[in-house]
């Protein structure tokens, strides 16, 4: 089953298209949305929850429409834009406000978690870290139950042992709240930690969106001599020159028997940055 | 809804909005003066400085994370914004009084009375449907629909207070009996009403359509 379904989305800026795109996330998992600067990831998102109009495409989330049941699909859903909001009023302030938008409002769990992530509710919002801000937006999400988490770029800006503090407490809300969790990254490292699966837009087109392993499966690392590029050339995605030769990215169906170049599994890093060496998708 | 127009008063907008009218309503003390200026006052500092915020805050970023409905955030701003400009009004009503009683109700320019509070409602209807619809364009952008909205009121104050100086017929329908002016407060104050709910109307309209 899935908690969000994504059909024929398309928005046309100026500069920039996000282009018919589709995808669904699986219920009860996490799902990371990679791809470079500028790919589409918050126009995504934002398209997602209604926030900026969409041209085209239709989206349903726990089964229902999102144009029809906006409010009953946004009380469910915890979302994480990275803004920051009122930064000087204190966590109390804003809490008070927050939490009167919402029936199913659980002060034990704010209150659990506040403690857990040692949030003083009298200090002011600009008076948290990055990552502590980052948590208290998270605590304001899990608070009411979301059943659906939506973080936009949640690791961006955050040291390593605070990303990874966050990634593990990304695993822990899955397992205990089961809750589905869609977060956008450009840091690949963060998905090899905690990502179910992996869907990867470029251009404001999705390339791919399948399950972690499936993803790293689908393409082969490849590096060879230069004369070997001159037989592979065609099926490379992309390739870079070195002073050996040249290694690249090709898809694993294209991979042929006759190749002697040295081909292995690439890194998510491998198959993000090859695809924005290609011209077009 | 009621928990939006909360969130306006408490967390959007400063208290400060909600005591200015009564320094603003100290100015109706000078003798012989332009008196719906202490309006003005309002848009000149209020409204740049609320609507300014909404961005310095990040009121969007804040809205966008909430289970609520476009047209309601519209409605919620403008509601908020009527509760001041009714704030306003009170305040200048009261000191108003008691200016009339301390030097009585003459005036060089237009009388503090009861046609006077009309078209000072007025003056605030035709603010709104000059600001507001303009504001939620982009729910964003203050600067041009503020200097548009504040160059429409100028236009419309002076033309009632130099009217007022200028002409006597208009010195008869605003400084009239009692009996004309509440027909001027009860004309202009309808007025008044209906482009403040056609600014609601309008606006809430602009920003199904924008991108927050």
């Amino acid at each position: 089953m899935n908690a969000v379904e994504i059909k024929n989305l398309t928005k046309k800026y100026k500069t920039f298209t996000l282009n018919d795109i589709s995808f669904s996330i699986p219920k009860g998992y996490i799902m990371g949305f990679i791809g470079e600067n500028g790919a589409g990831k918050t126009t995504t998102i934002k398209a997602m929850l209604n926030i900026i109009r969409r041209d085209h495409g239709h989206i349903e989330i726990f089964n229902e429409a999102l144009d029809t049941h906006e409010l009953n699909i946004k009380s469910k859903i915890g979302y994480v834009s990275g803004n920051i909001f009122y930064p000087k009023k204190t966590v109390r302030e804003v809490t008070n406000i927050y939490k009167r938008f919402y029936d199913y409002w659980d002060e034990s769990i704010y209150q659990h978690y506040l403690s857990e992530f040692n949030l003083d509710s009298s200090k002011r919002i600009d008076e948290l870290s990055k990552g502590m801000q980052l948590k208290y937006a998270i605590t304001l999400a899990l608070s009411h139950h979301a059943e659906l988490l939506i973080l936009d770029e949640p690791t961006s800006g955050l040291d390593p042992v605070a990303r990874d503090q966050m990634l593990e407490l990304f695993q822990t809300i899955m397992e205990k709240e089961e809750t589905t969790i869609f977060f956008s990254t450009h840091i690949t490292s963060d998905l090899e930690k905690c990502a179910d699966f992996v869907t990867f837009i470029k251009d404001g087109q999705i390339i791919e969106s399948c399950t972690k392993d499936d993803l790293t499966d689908k393409y082969r690392y490849v590096s060879g001599t230069e004369q070997e590029l001159l037989h592979m050339k065609n099926r490379l995605i992309s390739y870079k020159k070195n002073s050996f030769g040249f290694h690249g990215l090709m898809r694993t169906s294209e991979v042929s028997t006759a190749d002697t170049a040295q081909i292995g599994q690439p890194s998510l890093d491998d198959i993000m940055i090859f695809y924005a060496f290609s011209k077009g998708v | 809804m009621k928990n939006l127009v909360y969130k306006e008063l408490k967390l959007s907008i400063n208290k400060f909005f909600y005591f200015l009218p009564i320094l603003l309503g100290g100015l109706m003390f000078i003798p012989n003066w332009i008196f719906m200026l202490v309006f003005y006052y309002f848009f000149w500092i209020s409204v740049p400085q609320i609507y300014g915020s909404y961005i310095q805050q990040g009121d969007y970023n804040f809205l966008t994370i909430l289970p609520i409905k476009r047209k309601d955030i519209v409605s919620s701003k403008i509601y908020a914004l009527f509760i001041i400009e009714a704030i306003h009004l009170v305040i200048a009503v009261l000191f108003g009084i008691s200016h009339n009683l301390i030097y009585g109700s003459w005036n060089f320019f237009f009388d503090i009375n009861l046609a006077f509070f009309g078209v000072a409602i007025l003056l605030f209807g035709v603010f709104n449907i000059s600001f507001l619809p303009a504001y939620f364009k982009t729910a964003h952008f203050f600067g041009k629909p503020l200097i548009y909205a504040t160059a429409i009121v100028l236009i419309y104050g002076f033309i009632f207070e130099f009217g007022i100086t200028k002409y006597q017929f208009m010195r008869d329908i605003f400084e009239g009996t009692l009996a004309i002016q509440s027909i001027v407060f009860a004309v202009t104050t309808l007025l008044g009403i209906v482009l403040s709910i056609c600014s609601l109307k309008i606006s809430q309209k602009r920003i199904q359509a924008i991108d927050l």
